[in-house]
């Protein structure tokens, strides 16, 4: 039988409602559905994998701890991205992530094999990627949240805490100030694609 | 969405992340581990606990002991007091404050503030409305209100925190001069000099300073106030003492 989204979305609903009774073995389906999500946005926001991994553990240890704050009327994904969030804004503004930056430039020393190759596949992507991390921190966020998770306005409000006209005026200087990057310094990236 | 913001969205559909590693296992391991800790650690406590009251029977240990402050969720350990150094105007512009303020998480609106928050937010008066406030959720919701130098408005004339009490404190203040005081009748503590803050939960987070100036810390008993301002200590106080809830 096939599982449509509101009957996978019931389910959400029942193991959370588990979970937040204290059921350990309902919140690992939970954690299993929203990991990817929560691990991209941690690794979008702080760009290195390992520190992406520690704060997609924090986020869901944090979200496991507080689950009973959780207003289980709104959407998971969302607030567990906004958690994600928080922990990745304020690992970026402490003193081990130097370190962990300070390892990886090291390490990025050595080419990874085939990382060129890759590279060349996802090279759009990745420029893209270098034009929204010369943005302040609050642009990223935005962008990362909105456009690279694909959450709607909505969602992200949910995830930045702010109301939806908030989210579409902030969405509009970012992407306003995207552009200008773009054409100023990725100028390939808008060729012939110009809006 | 217009085309542009469709050409962002799809161009970031080819970005290669890498896998995601297997977060919920290790995530269970640790949700399911403190039980066999917290009977080891109960016991490790217990022990510290007995030799803490020991030593508090012994009276220079006591004092040692007790040489900090604590007003709210604020703990105060001052260093060797220094002497206090007259301040020299200097003619170098003041580093701009704007980037700073972007990288602070958590902006909003006043009225989204008052919304999100349990505990009034009060606003000082004779100011306008703040120029920046932020609401951060860190196992409690922490307010913060900054206002901009209307001559200088790169540099920020005054911030006030409110931190509510919760399961975790700031630590690890170490001010050069340190004053007990009172607001409202509320016991407060006038810091003077650079000096870290260090937020302290289940992990350690830094605390954004907005002014290398001086700030007046007190308490209602349920919130902690942080007032961070170049303002005298009298100025601050009669800041503190006439705050007002929001219209």
């Amino acid at each position: 039988m096939k599982i449509t989204s509101a009957e996978a979305y019931l389910d959400e609903i029942t193991l959370i409602q588990r979970a937040i009774h204290g059921d350990e073995a309902a919140w690992e389906p939970l954690m299993q559905a929203h990991q990817q999500a929560v691990f991209r946005l941690c690794y979008l926001l702080l760009g290195d994998p390992d520190d992406a991994e520690d704060v997609a553990q924090e986020t869901f240890l944090r979200a496991w701890n507080h689950l009973k704050r959780f207003d289980s009327t709104r959407p998971f994904r969302p607030w567990l991205l906004s958690i994600a969030s928080n922990l990745a804004s304020n690992r970026r503004r402490s003193a081990g992530r130097y370190f962990s930056a300070l390892k990886r430039a090291f390490q990025n020393e050595i080419p990874p094999k085939n990382l060129e190759e890759k590279n060349s596949q996802n090279n759009d992507a990745n420029e893209l990627w270098k034009a929204v991390q010369t943005l302040n921190f609050q642009d990223q966020q935005i962008i990362y949240v909105r456009y690279f998770l694909d959450l709607s306005v909505n969602e992200t409000a949910d995830v930045l805490q702010i109301a939806e006209g908030t989210v579409k005026s902030r969405l509009n200087r970012a992407i306003e100030k995207l552009r200008n990057v773009i054409q100023k310094d990725f100028p390939f990236l808008s060729e012939g694609h110009e809006a | 969405m217009n085309e542009f913001e469709q050409k962002i969205s799809s161009l970031s559909k080819g970005l290669d992340y890498p896998s995601t590693p297997d977060i919920s296992a290790d995530v269970m391991k640790k949700i399911r581990q403190p039980r066999f800790i917290s009977r080891r650690l109960a016991w490790s406590l217990t022990l510290i606990l007995i030799l803490l009251v020991s030593l508090f029977a012994i009276p220079p240990v006591r004092a040692a002991i007790l040489e900090f402050l604590q007003i709210g969720v604020v703990r105060i350990f001052p260093q060797n007091v220094q002497p206090t150094e007259e301040l020299i105007p200097t003619i170098t512009p003041a580093p701009s404050m704007i980037p700073l303020l972007e990288s602070v998480f958590g902006e909003t609106t006043l009225d989204e503030a008052k919304r999100q928050v349990d505990y009034p937010i009060l606003l000082p008066q004779n100011f306008d409305e703040p120029d920046y406030v932020f609401v951060q959720d860190v196992e409690g919701y922490i307010t913060i209100l900054v206002w901009m130098n209307p001559i200088q408005p790169q540099s920020v004339e005054l911030s006030l925190h409110f931190i509510p009490n919760g399961n975790w404190a700031i630590k690890k203040i170490q001010p050069t001069v340190l004053q007990e005081t009172s607001v409202n009748n509320y016991k407060a503590v006038w810091a003077v000099g650079p000096y870290p803050l260090i937020l302290s939960n289940r992990y350690e987070v830094e605390f954004t300073r907005l002014i290398e100036g001086n700030v007046l810390i007190w308490t209602d008993g349920t919130i902690t106030y942080r007032l961070e301002t170049h303002l005298s200590m009298e100025e601050a106080i009669l800041i503190a003492e006439n705050l007002q809830p929001i219209p």
